[in-house]
């Protein structure tokens, strides 16, 4: 096994690992935040809010659904990211799969973005919902770590670019003879 | 498409057979097949040199140019 290859092997592992924590934390920290309080970053919204003990099972349910598009984004992300390594480390640069890869790459990242946008807005009004009128709250909010996975989603859907161009070349050179 | 390939004449001129001008130039018989029918992009320098090589004949016998207006 090559360089490239011992590499993209330690990527998928960490892609393994970072994807089953993200999923099981997730569910861990919303069954259970006072037992795992120490050992899981609170979120700061909750605790802005007044902190878990004061959320009934609703808006705990609630919580989590809202907060749950974004980690199921990300963990798409990551196994889309495995499936190029895969690719990667079979030298299919420009095959359709990789470009389809990459496309869905660049769209996740971007709606991604759009529930982290959505995610803090939602989680305030579910914290809020039981509030006394004229207590709730609804807040828009946006800030640059947001906003900056747009990046990498736009390079992503350019490399798909890329790769379709490529693909394109590869397909023409085949048919001459 | 404007250029005719005419391979199959020069093969059955020459009393050639597909199979061994494909072991000679080097291609698979499929893509021959391909090349014959005119059903390919486009033809290396290479190939066009190897098939005439060994058919003996130059590039004009074997590609012919016809406009289509």
């Amino acid at each position: 096994m090559d360089n490239i290859g011992r590499n993209l092997l330690a990527l998928r592992i960490l892609i393994i690992i970072l994807v089953s924590m993200m999923s099981i934390l997730h569910v861990l920290y919303w069954l259970y935040p006072s037992t795992l309080s120490e050992v899981i970053a609170t979120h700061e919204l909750v605790d802005q809010y007044g902190g878990f003990e004061r959320l009934d099972t609703q808006q705990r349910a609630l919580g989590f659904t809202v907060t749950l598009a974004s980690v199921a984004l990300l963990c798409w992300s990551m196994i889309l990211i495995y499936r190029l390594s895969l690719q990667i480390g079979n030298h299919e640069w420009f095959s359709a799969l990789t470009e389809k890869l990459c496309l869905q790459l660049g769209k996740t990242l971007f709606f991604y973005t759009l529930a982290r946008l959505m995610e803090n807005t939602l989680l305030i009004l579910v914290l809020t919902m039981n509030n006394p009128e004229g207590e709730r709250t609804f807040a828009l909010t946006i800030s640059s770590s947001q906003v900056v996975i747009l990046i990498p989603a736009f390079l992503a859907i350019i490399a798909a670019q890329v790769v379709k161009a490529g693909r394109l070349q590869k397909e023409e050179l085949q048919q001459i003879i | 498409m404007p250029i005719i390939v005419k391979l199959d004449v020069m093969l059955a001129e020459r009393k050639v057979k597909s199979k061994d001008l494909a072991s000679a130039v080097g291609i698979t018989e499929a893509n021959l097949s391909l090349l014959k029918s005119g059903k390919v992009k486009g033809v290396r320098f290479a190939t066009l040199e190897a098939i005439c090589d060994y058919l003996n004949c130059q590039p004009g016998d074997i590609l012919r140019f016809e406009n289509d207006k």
